[in-house]
């Protein structure tokens, strides 16, 4: 350990004492603040855990408190606290994974919408419940504690949460969201399955909310739905989170304190115009500090800068976290069967039959050309092949069994790799990452030091060493095309589809990339290419498919189907019609 | 028997204003591209306007549109040019337009929402304005409720008229279907887009003395009537009229059902049953095309 | 009639036009040709103001009146009243309204708005298959009747120079050939018509001049009747066996 960090992490353990020791020293008054100041922490941690790598705005926090707020409030003298806590986070949980399963699914407004009104709706039921059955609006809360405990539970939280947070962006999990925020497509085309890792990154966000409600609820000796579900809190937590920077695991902290302060000076002397003033200090926040200021200070300090981009891997952190995905189908042995069959694949949008009733076989170790002239439905195939979209009727077979079903997760992860015709990387991640992204969520996944490892003998590869660090967003339309390259092999396929990846280069750099794919294919790789470089398709492929107006309209060696009467007609048109 | 006719007449006319103000958000979200979230702070400001204008000047809610609407419709038309606009310019796609919107849109519902606290308190507010039982196959509604009903049909009718037999409204209809190829027609997107937005806010503020007529209100309750808007919009399909008026009269009708079958304090409850079923069901909506 | 000079567009950080000059004169059809990637929808874009181009490049049009226009850095709504009309790839057509609505909407400029009924005239005249559908929603329509409404809507802005971006993608060979043919005819009318096409044999029959554009610069360019014969241009689209600097 260096000197520095000794010192650090001095400094560190003498602030954790020096507000452990609060509730000792402090007046009731200070001490009241300190309860504030940890519980907005730790809500702005929990909301970030989930909503800055997603960028999915949850207005829901007030529904998760409150939860928790009243169960303990139903629970507080039958069970012990511990058992009161934990069936808080339980109740919690299964409310964000019900909220999540019916919403995350789709797309990300209907999210929002549904937990902008969620507190509202389990305030209207507990109130319905509360009055019909239980005979009374308010409970009054007879816990065993003290304020000096609440303090010290909610510094314990807080330490949890952020040990979450840490963990989390550790982990696969940490990284899935991070794809995810930046492009949803991607996460499904490098194996992540979406949905599992949006829900559970929610429940566990959700599950910190509520139980710092159940530890806050002794705070009010009487409780009633308006108090526990007080939309306010929602918005609250949206702003010190946004004020901090939500990106960052400690963002959302430095907003709080300064922004509990604030509000606790605005309450004491503007009670009256305080949710005015709390409007414009969000609308400020949102148009001034997009990024909070964490952003900020990164956007002016480069050794922070270099620092929020690096996320190391751990394995312990896997470990913790791993239990979230299934297990992935492991790779299937090789077969007779021919790699990839389309048999009769449809597709249409609208009235255009974009794929028209299409066949063909790949076989073990080839490269096949896709061609035609635009709009002839190839870019659709390969979709269909990768599973970005349903066909509509017909068979599609990896070595033998059927595919046309299975979300592109799950073709991904069954070696099916690609890559598109406008270049997708992951702007904000660096080289490094974009690649890992690719290696860790194939079967089996790779993880730390040998993820770590295979990543940057991928970057070497593809010529893109001693940028590992960069973010892959600086990089020239060339190289991006170079990194998602990487990110395919990282999948380690046995089909790599190219949609157009030589498309734009230049002819020294086009000879650079024919000879990577021609040593692809030696190494074993089954090669799905689409191209309008027909240079490039007479010295790489072994056959070529050519399509027009959906449909499969030759099929042969390159020089014989180039040479096919009907396929210069289709390029060139037909003067004559 | 008179109970169900009782629960379907008042359903309706609940669900007519549910639809006027869903038909209003329509405009705002599928023309402007903004989730506006301080969308039912206008509604209740109106109401206020309207509460305003009838016990203190005794300008009946009716003749106090001709004051409330265009005042709404330039306060939005303000709120867009001035508040969103930057945000409009900033955003680089439609997701980051959809988030930021929602963000900045969330903090001006606190202000306005928090001025109105401020200058009526936080009680809940009604008056008495033709308030007299008529007899409808022999069951009773208030003729404030009639009322309320046909002008929001008017209203409606006008908007439909606006949008399919004027060149305007036609162009607004182009911006709402192909942004991208309308700038190609020569119509110029962010001012038709200011337009719809302060239309919208038109629409919602009429809604607002409408409802002001037979409901009582709160400064505080203004979030409520968003989500609604919001969920009417989204269980009719985003953009389908057709789709939003239907979606409101069956909000409408189950509320009143609900409350007045089981509890009124469920309507919530009511409104998101219905919205989590239709997602389930059909996630674009009753009316909505998938998708590509 | 439109002048182009030196105008430069960048797509991210991939430079996807690279100082293109070319001219369209009265009554002319002028086709650019180019592989998938050339850069050709670009150009259109910039030209139409729907993509921005680098500071530097002149785009300037002289209508009917003579007087000459600068449109560079001009909003694309504006452009369309300068008289340039966009039919953009893939039509770009409004799918959920009517035909007449879609027609209507073309002649929303006020440049177009004094002469609506006979332009609208003028295009049924050119296009009958429309008049009976005049109700009907376009979406429900097939590919090439989408395409006639598309270039409709376009000549209802009454424009000195319209810009068909691809207009025979996805259609059978028999509609293009029609669609090739009304093309022939709009120039009549003293339009400039900048085309950019896959389908090389078909548009040269038709066009007066061409350029061949590569890698987003023009490597070419001619009378149709010299580029039709021109191996460059089989070589645009099917190569020719070795990398062509």
């Amino acid at each position: 350990m260096s000197p520095r960090s000794i010192g650090l992490a001095g400094a560190v353990l003498v602030a954790v004492a020096a507000a452990a020791a609060l509730p000792l020293v402090g007046s009731g008054y200070h001490l009241a603040l300190g309860i504030s100041l940890l519980y907005f922490s730790v809500l702005a941690t929990a909301w970030a855990l989930f909503s800055g790598p997603t960028n999915l705005v949850s207005l829901a926090t007030a529904a998760f408190f409150g939860i928790g707020a009243y169960t303990t409030a139903v629970l507080t003298e039958l069970l012990p606290w511990p058992v009161v806590l934990a069936a808080s986070a339980v109740v919690g949980i299964v409310v964000a994974l019900i909220v999540g399963l019916s919403t995350l699914r789709l797309s990300g407004m209907y999210f929002v919408i549904f937990s902008f009104g969620l507190a509202e709706l389990i305030r209207q039921v507990v109130t319905w419940y509360e009055v019909n059955i239980h005979g009374s609006v308010g409970r009054y809360i007879f816990a065993d504690t003290t304020t000096e405990g609440i303090y010290w539970r909610l510094m314990i939280l807080l330490a949890m949460a952020l040990g979450a947070g840490w963990l989390i962006r550790r982990s696969r999990l940490g990284l899935a969201v991070r794809v995810i925020g930046q492009d949803e497509v991607v996460a499904r085309h490098v194996g992540i399955d979406t949905t599992r890792a949006k829900l559970a990154l929610f429940a566990v966000s959700a599950g910190f909310m509520t139980v710092t409600g159940a530890v806050m609820a002794p705070r009010w000796t009487y409780l009633d739905p308006a108090i526990a579900f007080n939309p306010v809190i929602s918005f609250e937590v949206v702003i010190m989170a946004l004020f901090g920077g939500a990106g960052s695991l400690f963002g959302p902290l430095l907003g709080a304190v300064p922004l509990v302060l604030l509000f606790d000076v605005l309450g004491a002397y503007f009670p009256t115009y305080f949710s005015v003033i709390l409007g414009l200090v969000f609308v400020f926040i949102v148009y001034g500090l997009p990024h909070g200021v964490i952003g900020l200070l990164e956007s002016k300090v480069a050794a922070l800068r270099r620092a929020s981009l690096e996320t190391g891997m751990s394995a312990f952190a896997e470990r913790v976290t791993g239990p979230v995905w299934s297990r992935a189908a492991a790779h299937e042995p090789a077969t007779d069967a021919p790699v990839l069959e389309l048999i009769d694949a449809r597709k249409s949008f609208g009235g255009l039959k974009a794929v028209d009733g299409v066949s063909f076989t790949l076989n073990r170790g080839e490269i096949l050309g896709l061609i035609g002239p635009n709009g002839s439905g190839k870019t659709t195939a390969l979709n269909l092949i990768s599973g970005a979209i349903p066909a509509d009727a017909g068979d599609i077979r990896l070595d033998g069994k059927a595919i046309e079903a299975l979300p592109p997760h799950r073709i991904a992860q069954r070696g099916v790799a690609r890559t598109f015709q406008l270049v997708r990387v992951l702007p904000a991640s660096t080289c490094l990452e974009n690649v890992i992204a690719g290696l860790a969520f194939h079967a089996p996944p790779l993880w730390g030091e040998p993820a770590d490892e295979k990543a940057r003998a991928l970057i070497a590869r593809v010529g893109l060493a001693g940028r590992e660090g960069m973010p892959a967003g600086q990089l020239t339309y060339i190289d991006q095309k170079r990194l998602e390259l990487a990110r395919a092999l990282a999948l380690d396929p046995h089909v790599l589809l190219l949609d157009e990846w030589l498309a734009g280069l230049n002819p020294s750099e086009l000879q650079d990339g024919i000879a990577l794919v021609k040593m692809l294919r030696q190494e074993g790789l089954t090669i799905i290419i689409v191209e309008h470089v027909m240079d490039a398709i007479r010295s790489l492929c072994d056959r070529c498919v050519v399509m027009n107006t959906g449909r499969k309209i030759a099929e042969g060696p390159p020089a014989a189907v180039l040479a096919d009467p009907e396929v210069i007609r289709a390029y060139l048109g037909d003067a004559d019609a | 028997m008179t109970l169900t006719l009782d629960i379907l007449l008042s359903g309706l006319v609940l669900g007519g204003m549910y639809a006027l103000i869903a038909l209003g958000l329509t405009l705002q979200y599928g023309i402007a591209r903004i989730i506006n979230l301080s969308y039912g702070e206008f509604l209740i400001a109106a109401a206020f306007g309207a509460l305003f204008l009838y016990t203190g000047m005794a300008v009946n809610p009716i003749l106090g549109m001709i004051v409330v609407v265009p005042a709404a419709f330039v306060s939005n038309w303000l709120l867009y040019q001035v508040v969103l606009m930057p945000l409009v310019r900033r955003a680089k796609n439609q997701g980051m337009l959809e988030v930021d919107s929602i963000l900045g849109t969330f903090g001006v519902l606190f202000v306005i929402q928090g001025v109105m606290l401020v200058t009526f308190g936080g009680s809940l507010q009604s008056y008495s304005y033709l308030s007299v039982p008529v007899y409808i196959l022999g069951t009773t509604l208030a003729l404030n409720r009639i009322l309320a009903l046909v002008f929001a049909l008017i209203i409606g009718g006008v908007l439909y008229l606006f949008l399919t037999r004027t060149r305007y409204g036609t162009a607004l209809r182009a911006v709402a279907v192909n942004p991208a190829a309308a700038q190609l027609t020569g119509i110029d997107i962010r001012a038709a887009s200011a337009l719809a937005f302060a239309t919208g806010g038109a629409i919602v503020g009429a809604g607002g003395v409408l409802i002001s007529m037979f409901l009582t209100f709160s400064a505080a309750m203004g979030v409520v009537f968003t989500m609604k808007a919001l969920i009417v919009v989204i269980m009719g399909g985003i953009g389908n009229m057709l789709g939003a008026l239907i979606a409101g009269v069956l909000l409408g009708i189950s509320e009143t059902a609900v409350a007045r079958l089981v509890d009124p304090g469920l309507t919530i409850a009511v409104t998101y049953a219905l919205f989590l079923g239709v997602l389930l069901w059909r996630p674009t909506g009753l009316f909505g095309r998938p998708a590509r | 009639m439109l002048e182009v000079s030196g105008i430069s567009a960048f797509y991210g950080k991939h430079r996807a036009l690279d100082g293109v000059s070319l001219n369209v004169e009265r009554g002319e059809i002028v086709v650019i040709l180019g592989a998938n990637g050339a850069g050709k929808t670009t150009l259109l874009n910039a030209v139409a103001g729907v993509v921005h181009a680098e500071p530097g490049a002149r785009i300037a049009i002289s209508g009917k009146d003579s007087a000459v226009r600068e449109l560079s850095g001009m909003p694309a709504h504006a452009i369309v009243e300068a008289g340039i009309a966009l039919v953009p790839e893939g039509r770009g057509i409004f799918g959920e309204l009517t035909v007449r609505e879609n027609l209507l909407l073309g002649a929303y400029p006020p440049r177009a708005r004094a002469n609506e009924a006979a332009n609208l005239d003028m295009v049924l005249g050119l296009f009958p298959r429309l008049q009976e559908r005049l109700k009907q929603t376009v979406r429900t329509m097939s590919g090439g009747e989408q395409q006639m409404v598309a270039i409709g809507r376009a000549l209802m802005s009454a424009p000195d120079v319209l810009l068909l971006d691809e207009p025979s993608l996805g259609l059978s060979p028999i509609m293009c050939g029609e669609l090739f043919h009304i093309l022939a005819r709009i120039r009549q009318s003293g339009l400039g018509i900048l085309l950019v096409e896959q389908n090389a044999r078909q548009s040269l029959a038709i066009a007066d001049r061409g350029y061949i554009i590569a890698n987003g610069r023009i490597v070419g360019s001619g009378t149709a009747e010299a580029l039709k014969t021109d191996p460059a241009v089989q070589r645009a689209y099917l190569g020719a066996g070795e990398v062509k600097a």
